[in-house]
């Protein structure tokens, strides 16, 4: 199992490394991104101010440290499918899964390299707001935010293994991709804390794991709130981990056996 | 490890959008009724004109894809696909399966790595397998979308064969081969069969190919064997 996914680290990262600008472009428009979030700060800022109250920090350190996390949980929503779908196209997807990898196993080892390299992006994320953007983040709760991440990654990585089902059985047209990538930005509080939307949005946004995710967040990271201050919160989350892991992984394994009858796992 | 197939059918579901959910018309009718035994150490032909269902039979042996019907039994026990895919190495024709960015080379680490091969396993096998299928050195180490056909064609053979499989599933094998490269690669394939017990199922179109390495060669059409 270990030797296996070894080997995708090992393998993505070489075809990562033969894209030489790739890595450099995707640093510099994350930099600027937040250079626009700090600038629209300036203009917009005190507008803010009074629905980031409850969390005790302002609007460039609010969506600094919530788009640094969406990304991160944003690669379990992501990545199964955009991986899969990858190795569909260069025809490498059956003749991966002609070796004995279990499905969980293969799930794991595909996104792997994905999950180091957020890891990383996240690592100069923090290292910029601390030393360029000056956030002070001495308010938080280390285990709270421990506790945050996990259960965001185990939810968010159960929506991207539904959405890779998509993609296993129709190829392209993704409806789980499409909500991920529509909704939860827009509905969780990731650019803007919920409380902006009209209520019965803010209704609707309390069916996403990513308004827990990143209301926890917050309250953790600046107001150093601990397990008893987020308990709703995080039982929400585990409670959207726990449902959603086993059925994710069954409704791979199905989509998988379904595949494998019609033989379309080499088809793109 | 001898294979026997019993009453394999498989019919491939229409493409209509709602085929995903099986809810999509009759399909098309690939495989009926076939019956096959590999025996160990011996070299069986299959040949059959284009659509015939030679490579469905292929796929259906090396568990990569389910049959509809039938079942298929490893010395004597019935196997699951999952079985079958630890059993039987398959080698299909063409680029369209490896990593075109990756050297051929780490492509060969990388699939070994997935059956349980050490980097130095997949180097020594691939060094004993290099000269009778005409590996060159360099070849090894240019990208895979920088290799010719026939390159392509030997590294998808490398592959079939590095992890000392039970049986091998050989689809139009010479196919892209250079006269020299074909007739290294019989001799290698014999070679193994003979010494190792290797059952092989060799599926070409031409019967002279088969005749120079097969035992006995089966006819397949319209998804039936015949006689």
């Amino acid at each position: 199992m270990i030797l296996q996914i070894l080997a995708f680290l090992r393998k993505d990262f070489l075809i990562e490394k033969s894209y030489k600008l790739s890595f450099v472009l995707g640093a510099a428009s994350t930099f600027t991104g937040m250079a626009v979030f700090f600038f629209i700060d300036k203009l917009f800022g005190r507008v803010m101010t009074p629905y980031l109250a409850e969390y005790g920090t302002g609007y460039f350190p609010y969506v600094f440290t919530a788009a640094a996390f969406f990304g991160y949980i944003g690669t379990g929503a992501g990545s199964y499918a955009e991986r899969l779908r990858a190795e569909q196209l260069q025809g490498t997807l059956e003749a991966s899964l002609a070796a004995p990898v279990s499905p969980a196993v293969f799930l794991t080892a595909l996104t792997a390299w994905n999950f180091i390299f957020a890891t990383f992006e996240l690592a100069v994320y923090a290292l910029a707001g601390i030393f360029i953007f000056k956030l002070d983040l001495s308010n938080a709760n280390v285990p709270a935010l421990a506790a945050v991440f996990f259960l965001s990654a185990l939810s968010f990585a159960s929506l991207g293994i539904f959405s890779s089902c998509f993609i296993l059985l129709f190829k392209r047209g993704n409806p789980a991709a499409w909500v991920l990538n529509n909704f939860e930005g827009l509905l969780g509080g990731v650019y803007f804390p919920v409380a902006v939307l009209p209520l019965w949005l803010q209704w609707f946004s309390k069916l996403l794991p990513v308004t827990y995710s990143i209301r926890a967040l917050q309250l953790a990271l600046h107001k150093g709130a601990g397990f008893a201050e987020l308990k709703v919160e995080l039982i929400a989350l585990a409670l959207f981990a726990l449902t959603l892991a086993p059925l994710s992984a069954a409704a791979f394994g199905a989509a998988l056996k379904k595949s494998r009858k019609d033989g379309t796992l080499g088809q793109y | 490890m001898l294979i026997e197939a019993f009453n394999l059918g498989k019919i491939y579901p229409s493409s209509g959008w709602l085929s995903p959910f099986g809810k999509d018309g009759s399909g098309t009718p690939a495989l009926s009724g076939v019956d096959l035994r590999l025996s160990p150490g011996t070299i069986t032909g299959l040949t059959g004109p284009n659509g015939a269902g030679k490579s469905t039979l292929l796929r259906i042996l090396s568990g990569r894809l389910t049959p509809d019907t039938g079942t298929i039994a490893l010395d004597g026990r019935e196997a699951d696909d999952a079985a079958l895919r630890s059993a039987a190495a398959l080698a299909e024709t063409g680029t369209r399966n490896f990593y075109p960015r990756l050297s051929a080379v780490d492509n060969l680490y990388f699939f070994g790595a997935l059956h349980g091969l050490s980097r130095a396993e997949v180097r020594e096998r691939t060094d004993t397998l290099r000269e009778p299928l005409g590996i060159g050195r360099d070849d090894l180490e240019k990208r895979v979308d920088a290799l010719s056909e026939g390159a392509a064609q030997k590294l998808s053979l490398a592959r079939a064969l590095l992890r000392r499989a039970s049986a091998l599933l050989l689809d139009e094998p010479a196919r892209n081969l250079d006269l020299r490269s074909a007739a290294g690669f019989s001799a290698l394939i014999q070679e193994l069969a003979a010494k190792e017990g290797l059952a092989v199922l060799y599926a070409a179109h031409n019967p002279e190919e088969l005749a120079k390495v097969c035992r006995r060669v089966v006819v397949i059409e319209n998804g039936k064997i015949k006689g």
